[in-house]
């Protein structure tokens, strides 16, 4: 077991998912009648929250790290993308993975399958899914980096090596990697850090052979590098950045249920071959959802900060014409240095505290964070400083003014 | 399962299920509630599965696709269980689970054996499994008496978890296997003793918990609860316990065939004086109805006999065919009282009780009339 100490799923604190996405899975579920399964697309976001005691020693910085779920795939029947006893078919899976482009983008980050009027467990099959799922995800990162280090056709031929050669013959080379790892030899089944370099390769192929049905070893290999390089989407299974989370509905039907529908939702520890439920939390729009704004991350990001400054000297500069963000950066050499001309006007406002240090202030070095704090402070103190320095200079022209208005106004009485 | 029910399978997942049902020799697979997916799906395509391990059953559920046959069927195993899940998709050295795997890959709905077979392979696995947990338990004395039994056949055990934590061992030892003869049916059953430890408790002071546990059928021939257990005395271990059980036990199963051959001819003689009995439980020997009058009154009488039986003499039930009471039920009369010796020859025995109904049908026929006017 010590094997597989280096790779750690990703911790998660907890799954969320909008109502949207949730209801379509079940809506996809209701209509294709039957048990059904598809893969679920996300990615992982951090969220550090300062938690504000009394007690000083109790507060700090407390980190949470959320599964979000943002799109998913439905294939409408049972045993889409895997065969009967749970080995994952790359190529089906392949083909759902391109989805995601149209599905939020992100990578697979797990499955679900909708089985009616069944206890919310993970089956055999399933189980069995999941891990083939990790494991797939795994050894693609790996096989990637080691086709960089030696070259494809040296692992390749390696592999070709290690398998036996009954396993060679088209048919039995999915039940032969049940075989090798269960009669065989007694190697733990996943050796992914194993101080040989090359060890890794010679138990992968018994991870794979069995979910590539109808292909000899050497071409296996070749497949998946090529796929890779092709489409620039190496990975068939969940990637090692992400969690592999199972989430398994069931419409029961049968009315004296509390809830029609019913969903769980459980990560799959590789390490130690667990499912752990996970809560789900249910993003919908509404002030009950204010947190989900202040970790919002846009998947098409705003243009720069300059855009937006080239907007107003363009209003300043009165050029009617041009409102939009875009015509301004079109107009190419003149808004820039008109730019230049806004950032000194800036950093001049901000007493020489650069916007971009501002992102120093975040972080979990501490000890870093006070001289950065106190430039910051400093620097608003010389602000408030000049702003009083104007005030009173405000002030005091102003007082003049008023004087010499009143002198005015009093010779202008006299002169009557 | 009813066989209408089974009519609502896919017809080859029907076979399947039926041969799971049948079982084989010794083990016989219950199957409960066959369900359809949801109210609309065209076929009935899982069920639950009654799987006999330690003297009780575990629930596996068996889930077929309806809209897919050909699919190989998934199983959903109990929570607690995760860990024999997880053993059997990883581990090749915990579990030795490919014939399980081959099953599934080499599936073929037409086969109807295949999951039967499945299930007896998980089955065995299961067994496999909870006696490692077993092995890994901390008790001096549990590890002492797998050690001494451990080439025993047919040995069951499993870890009783509480909040988590290891609570107590369970083992079902079997002792021997009854090989009875009854002319229509061959009891061949095996008696099992159930001994419960308390994990972590000392040696010398507990006695664990013994059962004797016999199998349905041989419960009409053979009560384990009129079996007195053998004391058991400290430091003992099953092993050292064992002979002794299983000399009283054979005993007391050799008493009981000669019971149950008594019991025949005790049947066979009542044609004598009763004529041909109405009903006879000819296999065990434990029932028997006669119908009989005195003058024009016409009653039935049902002898209950036991297992014992010439020590304990027979019951007798007088059912009146007159005879109505409120409900509509004929009235009846129990006698458990009456003249009786167990070493009355069988000839004697069946006049004395003649005697007895002829002197207590008068007696009888009032009671009724008394039922009769008092509704």
């Amino acid at each position: 077991m010590a094997a597989q100490g280096q790779f750690m799923d990703p911790a998660i604190d907890n799954v969320a998912v909008s109502g949207a996405i949730l209801a379509n899975i079940f809506q996809d579920f209701h209509a294709s009648r039957g048990d059904c399964d598809g893969v679920l697309f996300g990615h992982l976001q951090r969220t550090i929250s300062s938690k504000l005691e009394d007690d000083d020693e109790r507060s700090g910085v407390h980190e949470e790290i959320t599964a979000i779920i943002t799109g998913f795939f439905c294939s409408g029947s049972s045993c889409s993308f895997y065969n009967n006893f749970g080995r994952i078919i790359p190529s089906r899976l392949a083909k759902y993975a391109a989805k995601r482009g149209s599905r939020g983008g992100d990578p697979i980050i797990g499955w679900f399958s909708g089985r009616h009027n069944t206890p919310m467990v993970p089956s055999l099959r399933e189980a069995a899914v999941t891990r083939s799922l990790r494991l797939s995800g795994l050894y693609n990162s790996k096989e990637s980096s080691l086709a960089g280090n030696e070259g494809g056709f040296a692992a390749s031929q390696r592999i070709g090596s290690s398998s036996a050669p009954e396993e060679c013959s088209p048919t039995h080379v999915s039940i032969a990697s049940v075989s090798s790892k269960l009669y065989g030899n007694n190697t733990p089944l996943i050796d992914l850090d194993s101080s040989v370099p090359n060890a890794p390769v010679d138990t992968l192929p018994k991870l794979l052979a069995g979910q590539q049905v109808n292909m000899d070893s050497t071409s296996l290999l070749g497949t998946l590098s090529n796929s890779g390089k092709d489409k620039g989407v190496p990975q068939i299974g969940v990637p090692p950045s992400s969690p592999c989370l199972l989430m398994l509905l069931t419409e029961s039907g049968a009315h004296q249920a509390v809830h029609d529908h019913e969903y769980r939702l459980y990560q799959y520890h590789i390490t130690s071959e667990k499912f752990e439920p996970k809560s789900v939390k249910i993003v919908n729009i509404g002030p009950a959802f204010r947190v989900q704004y202040n970790t919002f991350l846009p998947v098409a990001p705003f243009p720069h900060f300059f855009a937006t400054k080239s907007k107003e000297s363009a209003s300043n500069s009165s050029s009617s014409s041009s409102k939009t963000p875009r015509r301004d950066l079109s107009q190419g050499s003149r808004t820039l240095s008109s730019l230049e001309r806004e950032q000194a006007l800036l950093d001049a406002y901000s007493e020489g505290y650069n916007v971009n240090r501002l992102a120093n202030l975040a972080g979990p070095d501490g000890l870093r964070l006070v001289p950065e704090l106190e430039d910051l402070y400093l620097g608003m103190l010389k602000k408030l400083e000049v702003l009083a320095k104007n005030v009173s200079e405000t002030a005091s022209a102003l007082a003049q003014q008023e004087n010499a208005n009143r002198q005015s106004r009093l010779k202008g009485n006299f002169s009557q | 399962m009813e066989g209408n029910s089974l009519m609502e399978m896919f017809p080859q997942h029907a076979a399947l299920t039926q041969v799971l049902i049948a079982g084989s020799n010794s083990l016989q697979f219950p199957v409960e509630n066959l369900r359809r997916g949801f109210p609309g799906a065209r076929y009935a395509d899982r069920f639950s599965v009654l799987v006999p391990f330690c003297l009780d059953y575990v629930k596996w559920d068996v889930v077929f696709n309806g809209e897919h046959p050909a699919h190989a069927p998934d199983i959903i195993f109990p929570l607690e269980d995760g860990k024999f899940q997880a053993a059997l998709i990883a581990d090749g050295n915990l579990l030795d689970s490919y014939a399980a795997w081959r099953i599934l890959h080499d599936w073929n709905v037409k086969e109807s054996s295949k999951l039967l077979e499945l299930i007896k392979q998980l089955r065995l696995l299961y067994l496999q499994y909870q006696r490692k947990l077993v092995e890994k338990v901390e008790d001096p004395r549990v590890q002492f008496e797998i050690q001494t039994l451990s080439s025993m056949h047919g040995l069951e055990m499993c870890l009783i978890m509480v909040a988590d934590k290891p609570s107590e061992v369970k083992f079902a030892v079997p002792l021997f296997q009854v090989d009875y003869d009854l002319g229509t049916v061959r009891l061949q059953e095996v008696i099992h003793l159930q001994v419960i430890y308390k994990i972590g408790q000392s040696w010398n002071f507990s006695v664990p918990q013994l059962k004797l546990f016999t199998p349905h059928r041989v419960k009409e021939l053979f009560d384990v609860d009129d079996l007195k257990l053998p004391a058991w005395h400290d430091r003992m271990c099953i092993k050292e316990y064992l002979p002794s059980l299983i000399d009283r036990c054979k005993r007391q199963v050799q008493e009981a065939y000669t019971s149950a051959a008594l019991r025949k001819t005790f049947i066979e003689s009542l044609s004598v004086l009763f004529g041909h009995p109405i009903e006879a439980d000819t296999i065990y020997g434990r029932k028997v109805s006669v119908l009989t009058s005195s003058a024009t009154f016409i009653f039935l009488v049902h002898f209950g006999l036991g297992v014992q039986f010439p020590r304990e003499q027979p019951t007798l039930t007088f059912q009146s065919c007159l005879h109505f009471d409120n409900n509509g039920k004929p009235v009846m009369r129990l006698y458990k009282e009456y003249p009786w010796s167990p070493r009355w020859e069988t000839s004697e025995m069946v006049q004395r009780i003649f005697d007895f109904i002829a002197e207590e049908s008068a007696s009888f026929k009032s009671y009724c009339n008394d039922v009769l006017q008092n509704r």
